[in-house]
């Protein structure tokens, strides 16, 4: 029964998913028609040259002509290609380059970050006002207002300047070696906006009704935090973790920049700073997919820690 | 009384804790003797001390609050030998381990938070056996099955996987209940546990407080601010005001023989015994907070019988019979005559009229 | 109350603390870069990432940079900036220079043993101008007036009949419609480089896509890269026919955006090269390393001719005299960058006669003069109602906001009633608003593509596509023509003809040279031969070395 009703859901949201992709991929299409100059590199090109190589590429069709092509193209896995990052190499290849190391520093960043941050902030929580807490706070202000690019320059400077510990810069010979500056650097906002809203969701959880009762009942202390404080002060926790994760595995510009790593987040503002349509919109797509996926993950992780949503979906 | 019948007492408890304003003295020398398989019903509006009371009881006082002086004794029985324990001198693993759901259990306010919404049922309930017994998984969920049948719950099973949002109001005070009893406690602190239910399921969780405690010998402390609950459950009552005891006695004292003008007040304001479709009466203003040193009977700005003194001191507890005082400077041999209110007069042998009957 | 600010207070000290901490230890600077420096391995800084190393379709100028150092052309550029032969061994002028025969030479070869033939030359630039593939430089085909470029890139002929043919083997031969005087530098360009038709067959799509699917005929090869990586390997070709006189074994550039992080990698030893820009400049200049260069842009003030008032000389005169480019360079800029006093930069187009530079032969008359400048603004008053303006300026491109904030003080201070409204966009809104004309004044830039001074002359003349001012003038137009069909073989004259087309152009004031960018850059001591061309392919490596 359970099962059923557990992939009718499934089946729903993908339905919905769908029909949000193609939403945002629609609006993207309607915006980048809107945005000044063209994809070439058209300075010194001709009206005419310009007419030749819209043809070409088929660009001087009607906008929803080109979408409905766009689409049809997608459903066979073809993105279509670069105009001038990468004048001609397929979007789903670039994407393919770039995605897994932003993935991979993404995500690094999010579980260190997140442990940490969590880890950080219940243990705040667990001694609110004391030295630690405040120091707790402390990393949490700096984190959440010194600029990753700021962190990334320091981290540098300290770590592979002065004493050489890791790469200046990204190397695909030492690949993990080199995501480690990048990482900390990233993951330091994660760390301390989740530091911080753990420590609050702790303390209110804290407070609440059920874990003085839990109390009452002669637990010890490490029960009552790991079986009641923990798991409910998580919750809400996860449901600001997904985005974030998702945020970082897109990659960061500014990261990426900083430590030359060739990942999908500097590539997608090239794309747009250069009007490369089809790389726009390819990683547009991919981000709203993973974006869209998270969330759908987090729901059903969210129903497996929060019984009320569990059987809330059951019921419907 | 003898030592042996007392279960608890606490002495001369003073509480203050911290605010913007200063320091706030939520207790104020509360002495309350629990007689061992009585109940008793510590009565007042909120702000009295009454639940800091059983707080203190239950050592589970917010940081800011401090304890100034005063002892909490509790009475343990050990292999038929009395073993009086101070509380407030126990450590903070000690109370947890053999104190707190073992010995002391407490049901709270409002069952609809007091349960934690990710955990089922039965496991929250095993929860409490495994905290201080040491047996086999099947045997404790043997014992759930009865807790749940003692409190009166039909589908047990259901009810085991089920997790709180599922239940109602009254199923999860009964839940509680199976909880705070599940130890087999001395001693059971009942925090306003009927207030946030609609009157019908108040009575059936009352009738089930009651039934157990006869059932099991429990000793208890009811907190309410209803006198119309206390009627029904207390042997003795304790009325409090400002942090302070002000009237104490068994319930006859209390609800026919009031000599407190606060306790007239409390009474005049119940409901449930407005019999006569008078006016209800309520006590004019509210409790004041009590920052640094107090002077004078903090009740005197809102009594209407109060005498010059009582803004100069505190009134001592003038004995009205063995087992009745009340802190009030009418009761001192000097003080003009003043009756309990007529209205209150009436309604009071209205009462006792009808108990005799009844 | 009061422990609340206490514990705000703590908190604050705390977090001060902190970043004073971590600023200190930045700020307190040590010196570790060792010389890791050998004498075969090369490791360069490059800014940007490439976009694609098919020849026809590069444009950025790293990937410039590469395509030019793997693939040779029939010209490459000796250090002392002189184009001199490399794939072709001969040349032979026909037809009063209308006709050019190219011989190729006999031991070039492709990386893959193959001989470099005419046909790889005829292959590669007809695909330059095949309006299907939009190469970004088929305009250099009809700056090189090879027969039918033009109508080619418009679409109206197919590339078959482009001005090129192979007559044998080693034998190229170049149609022009007329004489081209600085042909050999054009053609030293990257897109005129020589591609293997049948290597380039047989690639299909993948062709240019990672370094297996290229093929190599210059001084060095590619090693292990693929399009999106963040760095590129040039290896020395062993087939290349004058790989003796290849010193650098190994050249790596390195993609490192951040100029700051580029100068650490500099100090660490990762990289031998490192361009500055911004504060970095000023903040190296005392490193024994410090290097700057003539850059290629001029940026200059554009006016929109169509606009009611900006058509007025006077008024325009009255602003390029009302700014102190000298102020504005040492002051505001601080980067290296000189004033420029004409509308062709200096450093790239010298005259055929005494090797002078163009720039230095030319009027230069708008130095900082509010004198000059009210007079010409009172006499603008009383012609033109315009009173106020609004300057475009891209926010993406460097300093640009300090640049225009101090234009518009410089103009209001010294023309009264002269309001300029600033108004920043992104760079390729800028562009586009200056293409359809729907701008007033914009703060722009251009760089020339070949040593020759039409190579800024042209964009101005009447109905030129880049003649963003829509300025005209008789004169001019005809002075442009004749230096490029009349006096096409008499360098002299035709040298004194567009030094006058400048002149003319200098004193309508149509746009206002501002500033000469500089390349500065850092450059360990040991390389030499290093040399950044302002035009063209920025560098060959074939000529360094590391001593």
């Amino acid at each position: 029964m359970e099962v059923i009703h557990m992939i009718r859901y499934i089946g729903k949201r993908t339905i919905l998913s769908l029909i949000t992709l193609f939403i945002i991929l629609f609006i993207l299409f309607l915006m980048l028609n809107f945005m000044p100059g063209s994809p070439f590199n058209d300075t010194k090109m001709s009206h005419e040259q310009l007419k030749i190589l819209y043809h070409e590429y088929g660009l001087d069709r009607p906008l929803a002509e080109r979408f409905l092509i766009y689409v049809k193209q997608m459903l066979t896995g073809n993105l279509g290609v670069s105009y001038s990052l990468q004048t001609n190499a397929t979007v789903t290849n670039m994407i393919s380059h770039t995605l897994p190391i932003s993935v991979q520093i993404g995500l690094q960043a999010s579980v260190v970050g997140s442990l940490i941050g969590i880890v950080l902030g219940f243990v705040a929580a667990l001694r609110k006002n004391s030295f630690f807490d405040s120091m707790a706070t402390g990393i949490s202000i700096l984190g959440v207002s010194v600029p990753s690019f700021v962190l990334a320059l320091c981290f540098s400077y300290i770590f592979s300047y002065k004493y050489n510990l890791f790469p200046l810069l990204y190397s695909s010979s030492e690949a993990f070696r080199s995501t480690i500056l990048p990482t900390l650097s990233l993951c330091f906002f994660t760390l301390a906006s989740i530091a911080r809203y753990s420590r609050s969701e702790m303390i209110e959880v804290m407070e609440k009704d059920y874990i003085r009762l839990a109390d009452a009942k002669g637990i010890t202390r490490f029960q009552l935090v790991c079986r009641h404080i923990i798991r409910n002060a998580m919750i809400p926790i996860i449901t600001v973790l997904a985005p974030l994760t998702v945020d970082l595995m897109a990659g960061s510009l500014v990261i990426e920049k900083a430590f030359s790593i060739p990942g999908m987040g500097s590539l997608y503002i090239n794309a747009i700073q250069a009007n490369d349509y089809n790389v726009v919109i390819g990683i547009s797509f991919i981000y709203s997919l993973m974006f869209i996926g998270t969330m759908f993950f987090v729901d059903l992780l969210y129903g497996l820690i929060d019984p009320r949503i569990r059987i809330a979906k059951r019921g419907k | 009384m003898t030592h042996e019948d007392i279960i608890l007492s606490i002495n001369n408890l003073a509480i203050s804790f911290k605010s913007f304003s200063g320091r706030v003295r939520a207790l104020r020398g509360v002495t309350i003797d629990v007689v061992r398989g009585k109940t008793i019903a510590i009565v007042g509006e909120s702000g009295s001390g009454k639940s800091v009371t059983v707080k203190t009881i239950m050592r589970i006082l917010s940081k800011n609050e401090k304890i100034e002086s005063g002892s909490i004794v509790f009475n343990n029985k050990r292999d038929n030998e009395i073993v009086p324990i101070d509380l407030l001198k126990l450590s903070n693993k000690h109370m947890q381990r053999e104190i707190k759901g073992k010995k002391i259990a407490m049901i709270f306010q409002d069952p609809m938070t007091s349960l934690d919404p990710t955990m089922k049922i039965g496991k929250q309930i095993l929860e409490a056996i495994f905290a201080h017994k040491k047996i086999k998984l099947k045997a404790a969920v043997e014992q759930v099955h009865q807790l749940l049948e003692t409190v009166g719950i039909k589908n047990i099973k259901a009810v085991m996987n089920a997790y709180p949002y599922q239940l109602s109001g009254g199923m999860r005070q009964r839940i509680v209940i199976a909880i705070a009893i599940s130890c087999e406690p001395d001693l059971l602190i009942c925090d306003e546990p009927t207030t946030a239910l609609d009157v019908t399921i108040q009575s059936k969780i009352l009738d089930l407080i009651k039934k157990i405690q006869k059932a099991r010998n429990l000793s208890v402390i009811f907190i309410t601010h209803d006198l119309g609950v206390v009627s029904r459950i207390a042997d003795q009552v304790y009325v409090m005001y400002a942090g302070k005891i002000v009237e104490y006695g068994t319930c006859n004292d209390i609800f026919y023989d009031p000599r407190h003008p606060y306790t007239w007040g409390l009474l005049e304001s119940t409901p449930d015994m407005a019999y006569l479709q008078e006016r209800l009466a309520s006590i004019p203003g509210t409790p004041k907070r009590m920052i640094g040193d107090v002077k004078g009977d903090q009740f005197a700005e809102r009594n209407r019988y109060a005498l010059n003194i009582d803004f100069r001191m505190e009134p001592p507890f003038f004995k009205v019979n063995d087992h009745h005082f009340a802190a009030t400077w009418l009761l001192h041999p000097k003080a003009p005559q003043i009756r309990i209110p007529e209205s209150l007069r009436k309604r009071i042998d209205l009462m006792k009229e009808e108990n005799r009957n009844g | 109350m009061l422990s609340k600010v206490k514990k705000t207070m703590e908190l604050l000290l705390f977090s001060v603390i902190g970043v004073s901490i971590i600023l200190s230890l930045v700020a307190c600077s040590s010196s570790n870069g060792e010389d890791k420096i050998n004498s075969e391995t090369l490791k360069l800084q490059q800014p940007t990432s490439i976009d694609s190393l098919d020849p026809a379709l590069s444009y950025d100028t790293s990937s410039t940079i590469v395509v030019g150092n793997v693939n040779e052309g029939l010209y490459t550029v000796s250090p002392n900036n002189k184009p001199q032969l490399a794939m072709a061994e001969k040349v032979t002028k026909k037809d009063n220079g209308k006709t050019l025969i190219y011989t190729i030479r006999k031991d070039a070869k492709w990386s893959n043993g193959a001989p470099v033939t005419a046909s790889d030359f005829v292959f590669a630039w007809r695909r330059v101008v095949d309006p299907k593939l939009a190469s970004g430089f088929s305009f250099e085909l009809s700056e090189a007036q090879i027969k039918n470029a033009d109508a080619i890139i418009a679409g109206k002929k197919d590339p078959k009949t482009l001005g090129v043919y192979a007559e044998g083997e080693k034998t190229l031969v170049l149609k022009l419609n007329r004489p081209v005087p600085f042909m050999s530098s054009l053609l030293s360009f990257a897109s005129f480089a020589p591609i293997n038709e049948k290597f380039y067959k047989a690639q299909g799509k993948k062709f240019s896509m990672t370094s297996k699917n290229l093929i190599y005929n210059g001084p060095y090869v590619i090693k292990n890269w693929k399009n999106g990586d963040n760095s590129i390997t040039l290896a020395k070709n062993q087939n290349y026919y004058n790989k003796k006189n290849v010193k650098v074994k190994k050249i790596e550039l390195k993609l490192i955006s951040d100029t700051q992080r580029a100068v650490m990698a500099y100090k660490n030893g990762d990289v031998d090269y490192a361009a500055l820009t911004g504060n970095l400049v000023n903040q190296n200049k005392s490193s024994k390393d410090f290097r700057t260069d003539i850059g290629a842009f001029n940026w200059y003030l554009m006016f929109n001719s169509k606009i009611k008032g900006l058509d007025n000389k006077d008024l325009r005169k009255a602003i390029a005299y009302s700014i102190d480019s000298k102020e504005l360079t040492q002051k505001i800029l601080k980067d290296g960058s000189v004033p420029a006093e004409s509308v062709v930069p200096k450093g790239f187009a010298y005259s055929p006669t005494d090797h002078k530079d163009f720039a230095d032969q030319t009027n230069n008359p708008y130095s900082y003069n509010p004198n000059l400048a009210k007079k010409y603004w009172n006499k603008a008053k009383k012609e033109t109602n315009l009173r106020s303006f609004t300057l475009i300026y891209g926010k993406d491109e460097d300093n640009m906001g300090n640049v225009a904030a101090y234009i518009k003080s410089q103009i209001e201070k010294t023309l009264p009633d002269l309001n300029v409204n600033l108004q920043t966009m992104l760079k390729k809104t800028r562009l586009a608003k200056m293409q359809n004309f729907t701008y007033q004044v914009a703060l722009t830039r251009w760089a020339p593509d070949y040593a020759d001074p039409t190579a800024i002359l042209s964009m101005y003349t009447t109905n030129m596509v880049s003649n963003y001012g829509a300025w005209s003038d008789k004169t001019f137009d005809s002075l442009y023509n004749q230096a490029n069909t009349i006096f096409v073989n008499k360098s002299e004259v035709r040298w004194n003809a567009l030094i006058k087309a400048e002149n003319i152009l200098m004193d309508s004031a149509t746009s206002v040279p501002l500033y000469q960018t500089a390349n500065a850059y850092l450059l360990n001591s040991k390389v030499h031969n290093f040399i950044n061309h302002s035009c063209g392919v920025p560098l060959f490596f074939k000529y360094v070395y590391i001593k």
